[in-house]
Formats: structure tokens, sequence, C-alpha cells
């Protein structure tokens, strides 16, 4: 992916949003950040986030590559 | 629909969060550091009043986990102000030296004149 990941499974809130917030600092605008979460308010939360900072909200799936369920959300940097 | 977006408006207007931790309990401490983290993230003031046996989690012998230290050292790197009641303080057997460094003194009234100014106020 072009871009980078965060992967905060097994954080609870709101540190994924902390390390995303960490993360999303050192991008240019456009850039992708995927976040990978297993905290359940983390998909309204990231809308949430979105809303309020004006970065971009492109999508949420599940993880595949696991046996316990996980996220993947991913924003695009806004400056 | 209209009278809901005018009170969003109004409070983005005052926007920000004044907290009182009031208690030990790592739980208390918990909701406090995730709140204040929380809001400075998103851009906004927040502030902690550390009262009563709250001021357990300004001392560097507060008795931690991991994670709840990266949230404290988060708020405080990120400039959520951290204020020791003075008179919970002079309460405890703790001196200013043996805080956690750029934690302020001060009273209730210095507490209310950040409070005053922002939208969310809760006493945990």
């Amino acid at each position: 992916m072009d871009g980078i990941v965060v992967d905060a499974r097994g954080l609870r809130c709101p540190m994924p949003l902390l390390k995303a917030r960490k993360a999303l600092s050192a991008l240019q605008a456009g850039e992708r950040l995927e976040v990978w979460a297993t905290d359940p308010g983390a998909e309204a939360d990231f809308k949430a986030y979105c809303a309020q900072t004006g970065h971009l909200w492109l999508g949420i799936e599940p993880g595949d590559d696991d046996t316990s369920p996980w996220l993947k959300i991913t924003l695009a940097c806004h400056r | 629909m209209s009278d809901v977006h005018n009170v969003a408006t109004q409070a983005g207007s005052a926007a920000g969060i004044a907290l009182i931790l009031s208690k030990d309990a790592p739980d208390a401490a918990r909701a406090a550091f995730s709140l204040a983290a929380t809001v400075i993230a998103l851009g906004d003031p927040a502030a902690i009043f550390f009262t009563q046996q709250g001021i357990y989690w300004l001392s560097h012998a507060a008795q931690s986990s991991p994670d709840l230290d990266e949230l404290r050292g988060f708020c405080q790197e990120e400039g959520v102000r951290f204020i020791a009641c003075s008179d919970s303080l002079a309460q405890t057997s703790l001196s200013a030296d043996d805080l956690l460094p750029g934690v302020e003194v001060a009273g209730a009234i210095s507490f209310y004149q950040f409070a005053r100014t922002v939208a969310v106020s809760l006493f945990i």
C-alpha cells in the first residue's frame, strides 16, 4: 500500500486514535494511513475523527489473515 | 433539526474539556486520561484538576500500569494542563517536588477560570 500501517490491534480506546494521529502528522496530504484495530468503537470514532479534522475516510473492511476478527480502516491525510 | 445544529455550533465555539479527578482508583484515572487525551488529539483544549484522592496520580510513586502510564504521558506531551489542587496537596504528605514535571499547583479559582471557557466539565 502507498502509505503506512498502524497496528493498533488489542489496544483499548483511545490508543488507536492517538497512534493514528501521531502517524498522520508525518504524512503528506493525500497519503494513506491504514489502521488495524480490534476496538469495537473504532469505526464510529474514526469517522467522527475524520469529520472533525478533515482527514478523508476511505473505508473499512474486515482483516483477513488472522484467527480472531479485526478491522482495517483506511484514511487519507488532509492538510 | 436546526435547533440541534445551533446547539452543536455553540458547543463548537467553546470546545474543550475540564475534568476533576477526585479518586485514586485506576478506572477513574483511565476515564480522565482517556477523555483528556482524546479531546487534545482533536485539537481542543483539556485540563484535569486533581483533587482529594486524585492527587495520587500526580505522584511519581503512583502504582500505575503500562497502558495507563502511556495515556498519562500522552496527555503531558500533548499539552493537557495538569492542575494539582493546592488544598488537597496540603492534606497529603506530598510536596510539590514529589509531583510530575509540568504540574501546576493552584486552587479552585484557577481551575474555574479554565472550566468556564470550555464546553464540557465532568467530576470523576
